[in-house]
Formats: structure tokens, sequence, C-alpha cells
């Protein structure tokens, strides 16, 4: 008995952590004129398929730390892809030649800091994270 | 300064700024180091012939003399590493390099250096690249080393294993349109490439392929992929390998035997790679929507000679995703266009015996030699891939692979009556991994 408490404590603690993880926005720089993206378009963005926001302009993605949790639940949340199978893919992007790999930020602190400095940039963060440096695009909690 | 010092050249500077850069302005793009892995290993039950990934390895890696029964297998068919160093000189302008070690016979440096470019985007959706490029005809063209990216061991042998070309120097233009939520992307290559070579019993054809065009139009919509390819290559010089054969079969002008010097000249223009031609064009589908994976791509190639390629060849690939399992199963199949060579008459009836040997000797030889380009066989494939983390996979592989008579290019084997049909199975176990 103790032993299934024990599991289960162990599994809320994970359901918690997840929780924690999928409390995620997306935001860019405080100059960028859009006012809406779609999930879709935001996919397309992170999966390479898309290298502008909806008005034309460039955009450059920067991503949370490679197999972090926030970038497992990010996708999970925007295009139900797992962590693998997006590693998969960007390793056949990356690896083609056909297109620059994206730039990999250890923690959000640094996809802020990086999102806050360059106007074509978008990125997702904790909504924990955000301050006036960057404007949140998306609330990935609706 | 040679095309291969050039590409060495280009790779040393990047690798060199790769450490050195620290430029403000690349702060989105900074240098950065890619590479992926394979470690693999695959065991066969014939003793005598070789399993190859492709014609650009050679047989007698796997085929010594004493091999038996028990030691017919290779680390070598399967595993590779690659190194990819790029970087993003402006949002407009990026350099790219990747360099992949694998088992080949030509074994320059040059020939494992698999692009390096200069990339410049103008629009958003424009792509020019100069440079050493990627050759991009069929679905997985520029992925096929990288085992990382698809569920199987080895990309279908009888689809990709006769066309080892995996770069091509020149450029290449690539623009892609959105319509109606489906993306439309149109690519257009030039240029020329050294980076083939085909083992030719103890020597080496290194095939100069120059002229080389390539057209591809893929369609991505949702789950489904479509992509339509043609491709053009020229060969632009002899296989020395098979000049003694040519001088042979050119003796026989004058003879003063008329049936003897027709079929000699028409052996001889068969084998003719000087100023031949290879036409490929290929369809491939894939409809992935996260859980099932079904990918299936048919292809034409023929050749102005019948010693190169005229082959018909496909396969068909389902993968189901189960969590980190991914079982999947593969059916892939090359056919010739036409019938083997066979002799419509000896060159020695009604000549004295010593003349007649000689005669059907060479014919013999002539009507082999064409024969052996051609490839006619089919492989069912089971696996089993398993992610162990989000960066490496374990799989296995269970191949069976049926060759018909004389269409053992991609199964060679010194020893062997190539007149008879061969059956073999493989088991194969591979990690691979990206960094």
């Amino acid at each position: 008995m103790k032993t299934v408490i024990a599991l289960l404590v162990s599994m809320l603690g994970f359901v918690s952590e997840v929780a924690l993880a999928e409390n995620l926005v997306v935001v860019v720089h405080p100059s960028n004129p859009l006012t809406a993206l779609t999930r879709p378009q935001l996919s397309d963005l992170f999966l390479g398929r898309g290298t502008t926001f909806p008005d034309g302009q460039r955009a450059t993605i920067v991503e949370q730390a490679r197999d972090s949790r926030t970038r497992e639940s990010f996708f999970r949340l925007v295009n139900g892809m797992s962590l693998n199978q997006v590693n998969t893919y960007w390793a056949r992007l990356t690896f083609s030649g056909r297109i620059n790999p994206p730039t990999f930020m250890t923690d959000g602190r640094g996809v802020l800091r990086t999102v806050a400095t360059n106007p074509e940039a978008i990125g997702y963060v904790d909504a924990g994270l955000v301050d006036e440096s960057v404007r949140v695009l998306l609330d990935l909690r609706e | 300064m040679t095309r291969s010092n050039l590409i060495i050249g280009m790779v040393a500077f990047m690798l060199s700024w790769l450490h050195t850069t620290t430029s403000p302005a690349l702060e989105l793009q900074p240098p950065q180091l890619h590479g992926y892995g394979t470690l693999g290993w695959v065991h066969d039950d014939h003793a005598r012939s070789a399993f190859v990934r492709d014609t650009n390895q050679s047989p007698k890696d796997t085929l010594p003399d004493d091999r038996s029964w028990f030691n017919n297998d290779s680390w070598l068919r399967d595993s590779r590493l690659g190194l990819q160093a790029s970087m993003r000189l402006s949002p407009e302008l990026s350099l790219m390099s990747q360099v992949v070690l694998r088992d080949q016979i030509t074994r320059d440096f040059g020939y494992y250096v698999d692009w390096a470019l200069l990339a410049w985007n103008p629009l958003p959706e424009t792509q020019l690249r100069v440079g050493r490029v990627g050759y991009d005809l069929f679905l997985i063209s520029e992925q096929r080393n990288m085992g990382y990216g698809y569920p199987w061991i080895r990309p279908p042998v009888e689809f990709h294993g006769w066309i080892p070309l995996f770069s091509l120097d020149g450029a290449d233009i690539s623009h892609a349109v959105v319509v109606n939520d489906a993306r439309w992307r149109v690519k257009l290559q030039g240029g020329r490439s050294l980076g083939v070579g085909i083992p030719m019993d103890d020597d080496l054809y290194r095939l100069d392929l120059d002229r080389l065009f390539v057209a591809t139009l893929a369609y991505e919509k949702g789950p489904w992929q479509v992509k339509i390819g043609h491709s053009r290559l020229h060969l632009n010089h002899e296989a020395k390998p098979l000049s003694p054969l040519h001088d042979a079969l050119d003796g026989l002008a004058g003879s003063g035997l008329p049936a003897v010097e027709a079929q000699a000249a028409e052996y001889r223009r068969d084998m003719s790679f000087a100023d031949s031609r290879i036409t490929l064009s290929t369809l491939g589908v894939v409809y992935d929507n996260k859980d099932w994976l079904v990918q299936a791509e048919l292809g034409r190639v023929s050749a102005t000679i019948d010693m190169s390629t005229n082959h018909d060849m496909g396969y068909l690939a389902v993968a189901r995703r189960l969590g980190n399992w991914t079982p999947y199963a593969l059916s892939s199949a090359i056919r010739p266009h036409k019938p083997a060579y066979a002799a419509t008459f000896n060159w020695g009836d009604g000549l004295p015996a010593g003349m007649a040997d000689g005669l059907n000797g060479l014919q013999q030889v002539a009507i082999t030699a064409i024969n052996s380009s051609r490839m006619d066989q089919e492989t069912y494939t089971l696996g089993l891939r398993y992610d162990v983390t989000p960066w490496a996979a374990l799989k296995w592989q269970w191949d069976s692979t049926r060759i018909h008579p004389n269409g053992y290019l991609l199964r060679p084997g010194n020893l062997l009556d190539r007149s008879q049909p061969l059956s073999v199975q493989a088991l194969s176990v591979a990690l691979d991994f990206v960094f």
C-alpha cells in the first residue's frame, strides 16, 4: 500500500511539473506590429516551414534548450508532436543543408533577453518570466 | 587550386571562424557545430556475396577469401559520422559545410565533404545556394546518411543503393509559395559531381558527372507531402577498367567476320560510358500524421547505353509510432527494363579451335560485363526503432532479399554463379544519434 501511495505521490509530482512547464506564452519584440498568430502558423514557424510572420516580415525563432521539458510542452500544446518527433524533424531539416538550425537558449531568461533585443525574433517562455522588454503575442494557456 | 582544395579550404575557414567569432551581430545565429552518427552492425547468411549499402562500397571489405558463414558481418557498412558547421553572416547570408565519414571506396577527403555552400535568401521564401550542395532528387536525398532522421536502419537499397550521389558542385535555387494552406516548393539544381566511384573487379571507375541537372516540385499540406523530380546526368569519360575489353572488341573490326564485327560493335557501344547520359524521374508520397508514417516512392532511370542503369524501382514503408517505440515494415524492389544479354550465336562457330575459343571467351566476357550492371531484386524488411533519448535511437532490422539471375550489382560476389537466383537474410542493429 505504501508503494502505491508513493507511486501516486510521485505521479502527482510529475503532473505538477508538467503543468508548470505548460504555463507558456509566445513573445515577440515590443516593436513587432503583429497582433495575432494562430497555432498552425506558430507551428509552421517553429518547424522551419515558414520563415515569415503573417504580415510578410522575416521571423527568426528562438528556442528553449533542445531537450527541455519546456520545449516538450510547447510542441505538445502547439501541434501535438513529441520531443522525439520534433528532434527527428529538425535533424532532417538541419542536416539536409536547407536551413540553419535554430538558436537554442539554455533557459527562458536567455529566450527573453534575445527576443527583447531582436525585432524579428519570436520565442516562448513561462508566463511568470514575462516583463515589459517583450510583448505577449499568444497565450498558450488559453 | 583544385576544386577539392577549394572545398577543403572553405571547410577549414568555417571551422576556424567557428572558434573565434563573437560578433554581437550574430547573436541570433552564432556559429554552430552539430553532428550525427550511426554505429551499425549487419550480419547476413550468405558467405559468397557481399552486403553493400550502395555501389560506392567495396565488396572486398566484407568478402575476404576465408569468409565463412559465421563471420559474414560488418561494422563498416552502416556506421557513419557527420559533422556540420554553420553560421549566419547576415539575415540573408549563411555558410554551411558538412563532412560525412562513411565506408566508401573513394577515400580522398574531398569525397567526404557533402556540402560546403554559401546560401543567400534575397526573399524569405527564395534561396540561392552556390558551392557543394546536396543532390536533391528523392524524398530523402539529402538525409540518406542520417539514420536518426528515418525509422529504418538504411534507406531502401533497391531505391538508393545504385546512386550514391550525395552532392553536386554548382548552384541551386528554390522558391516556395503558400496557397490555401498548402506549401509548394520548386527547386532547380545544376552543376557537376565527382562524388561516385564504382568498384570494377580490382579497379575503380570514378564517375565524372557533368551537365548535371535536377528539377523538383514539392507539395506539403497537413500530413501529406508529395514530391516529383527529374534529373539528367552526363558522363564525360570512359571507365578505365573496361579499356582492355574495349580494345579487344575494337580489334575485331576488319576481322572478316561480318556478323561477329557487327555484334562486337554493338557490345562496344553498349559499354561506352563516355558521353553517355542518364535520365531519372521520381514520384514520392509521404503521409505522416504523427502516429502513422507511410512513405512510398517510384523511380525510373534510363541511360543511353545498356551497361549503365536502365531500371524501374520503388518502395513502400509503413511505420507506427507508439511512444518511444516505432515498429515498421518496408518493401522495395528494382527491375531492369531489358532482359539480360545472352549469346545469340557463338562468335567462334566454324573457326579453328584455338581462334574459336578466344572469340567465344571474349564474347562471354563482354556479355558478362554488360550484365554486371543489372539490378533485379526485392527486399522485405521488418524492424523496430526505440528512441532511447530525444537524441538517440536504437534499431533492430531484419531484411529478406531475393536476387534474380543476372541482377547482382547490389549484391556483388566474385565466386557467385550470377545466372542463379539467390536468397539472403540479413540482421542489423544500429544506434543512431544527433548532437
